[in-house]
């Protein structure tokens, strides 16, 4: 029996010369690599990881047994039932959030092993699609089960189906940069930014929170989907370098930077608001800021000058919203939680005070000072309500928020062909700029309430809008104990 | 009595809102909103203090007894409202 290293360089040489078609349209250009790289460069494509089909098969039965073990030994301690509703927001957001997401990256995947160039290219990527099957499937497996326990569960399969609107941002998001683009854009912005930069954080970090909070499940689902990321992320990084010998380093600059730049408003508020404030204290294994330095600021910029790249124009513009964008969206998405299909935690008592602020100084006198405000309120008894509908970015879909403090807000707006688009930022308006008759058309939800979609155009019509004037709606996942807590802690205080 | 869309920030605030404003409304009848839409969080910087309004990018507030319907506002215009 021969090893694999020794057929596995002949066996995947699939470049064969089409007889019947030509190699135009075997690939043509605007599905697969519309930067013109040569066949010979392509023909270069060198995967960092080799597989062979059987031994990934063998691999992938392990780790399903050792997963699904785990669900049945898990189902039996009751650990959703007993846990906290604090972890529940948590789990409900990202099953919500994630595993349809996955469901949409095999379309990514599945265009890669189609119209790919590069034969390795194809090759990983026909275990990539394999992945995204399993960790869709897992993922809408573990929290079928607790839709019994908690109607919000079901939401799992459903937040991506409706008109929520995280739901409508990530779409926008994974329409925009996994499916709708040619294989070679693809590659770098579905593997290398989304999938290299950020989901190692998100799976790795709240592995470690999970495994702290006890939730040994989860635990062993995100872990069990990381190993496979790990792997077909690689995809990305030599298509990059491919780029670059081809002389088309302007051009893959743009891709990576407008793909990191929308990634990273997306797991800034899936990420950041479950590390920052759902997770309790005692089981937070760092701060969102940390893991963003540790992960990306110091690991993804490595890589990305060590492939001949520069760090993206914006680089300082990140480094600000780490500050405070998932502070931002966080207070954003509780005053509106009814659109939310978890009950969020206020999270902010005496004890998670003192964290923010020791993590991130200057919390108390910005943020701190916003939720005092909302504290009066609550400890009077009355249920604030929104009375204004929010203002969402054209590009990001998420809120349009401002760091407090400073006066007066910019308002960004871009006039294309006669019509105002509204940016939350910057790079989301440069990214429009790239690309107008790309994103031109799209409907936001301020443009669908103006329009008379949203009935009333109110908050409560909002709520109905988003497929939530019901049980599922959220609210405070901790029956506002932190407001109490501080009323408490206060009171010791002052003898 | 007609409706206009605009976009109102408050001083302090993090929130961009959209709001309809009616062109009856006096300027005062706005700022007052901003102990409405700014909720619990912008009672403390906002209750019992004059409030102003201005066109956002402008440095002049209008009038507290000017009708929206004379202030030339358009859809989605800015509007900055701040305690003075």
């Amino acid at each position: 029996m021969l090893e694999r290293s020794e057929w596995y360089d002949i066996a995947r040489q699939t470049n064969w010369t089409p007889k019947f078609v030509t190699k135009e349209e075997l690939f043509p250009a605007e599905m697969s690599d519309p930067y013109d790289i040569p066949q010979e460069l392509w023909e270069t494509y060198d995967e960092p990881y080799k597989v062979s089909y059987s031994e990934y098969v063998s691999v992938q039965r392990e780790k399903d047994l050792g997963t699904y073990s785990v669900k049945a030994a898990v189902a039996r301690q009751n650990f959703v039932q007993k846990c906290d509703e604090r972890w529940r927001a948590i789990l409900k957001f990202h099953f919500g959030g994630v595993a349809l997401a996955e469901s949409i990256s095999q379309l990514g995947e599945a265009r890669l092993v189609r119209f790919g160039k590069g034969p390795g290219m194809r090759n990983m990527a026909t275990f990539g699609l394999l992945d995204e099957l399993r960790h869709g499937q897992i993922q809408l497996s573990f929290p079928h089960d607790w839709v019994q326990i908690d109607r919000q569960f079901a939401w799992t399969h459903k937040a991506l189906h409706t008109n929520e609107w995280g739901a409508i941002a990530l779409r926008h998001l994974l329409d925009d940069i996994f499916i709708s683009r040619d294989a070679t854009t693809t590659a770098v912005m579905l593997t290398f930014a989304f999938e290299t930069a950020f989901t190692n954080m998100q799976f790795l970090a709240l592995a470690a929170d999970a495994a702290k909070a006890g939730d040994v499940a989860f635990s062993s689902v995100i872990s069990s989907i990381q190993t496979d990321e790990a792997r077909h992320a690689q995809i990305g990084a030599p298509v990059l370098s491919l780029m670059v010998k081809a002389g088309k380093k302007k051009e893959a600059q743009k891709i990576l930077d407008i793909s990191f730049w929308r990634t990273w408003k997306m797991f800034s508020l899936l990420t950041g608001m479950a590390m920052d404030y759902y997770t309790p204290v005692a089981q937070r294994e760092g701060s969102f800021k940390e893991f963003m330095e540790e992960w990306i600021i110091n690991q993804f910029e490595r890589q990305v000058l060590d492939l001949g790249l520069e760090r993206p124009w914006y680089w300082d513009i990140l480094l600000d919203e780490i500050e405070f964008f998932h502070h931002a969206m966080h207070i954003g998405s509780w005053t509106f939680r009814k659109t939310l299909w978890w009950n969020p935690p206020g999270a902010t008592g005496p004890e998670e005070r003192a964290w923010l602020e020791e993590k991130y100084p200057g919390w108390g006198e910005t943020w701190g000072r916003l939720w005092e405000g909302y504290s009066r309120p609550i400890l009077e008894g009355k249920e604030d309500e929104p009375q204004s509908l929010l203002i969402v970015c054209t590009m990001c879909h998420l809120p349009m928020i401002h760091r407090p403090g400073t006066w007066p807000f910019p308002l960004r707006t871009y006039n294309y062909e006669g019509r105002d688009y509204l940016f939350c930022c910057e790079p989301c308006q440069w990214i429009f700029e790239q690309e107008p008759d790309r994103y031109k058309g799209y409907v936001t939800l301020n443009e669908r309430a103006l329009a008379g979609e949203i009935m009333p155009p109110t908050y409560e019509g909002a709520v109905k809008f988003m497929s939530l004037d019901n049980e599922d709606a959220g609210r405070d996942g901790t029956n506002y104990a932190w407001a109490f807590d501080n009323q408490a802690a206060k009171a010791r205080k002052a003898g | 009595m007609a409706l206009t869309p605009v976009v109102v920030m408050i001083k302090g605030d993090f929130l961009y809102h959209l709001i309809a404003v009616d062109s009856e409304q006096t300027v005062a009848e706005v700022a007052a909103l901003a102990n409405v839409i700014g909720m619990g969080r912008m009672r403390p910087d906002c209750e019992g203090r004059t409030l102003a309004v201005r066109k956002h990018k402008t440095t002049e507030p209008f009038p507290p007894s000017m009708k929206i319907a004379d202030t030339g506002l358009q859809p989605m215009d800015g509007l900055d409202i701040y305690p003075v």
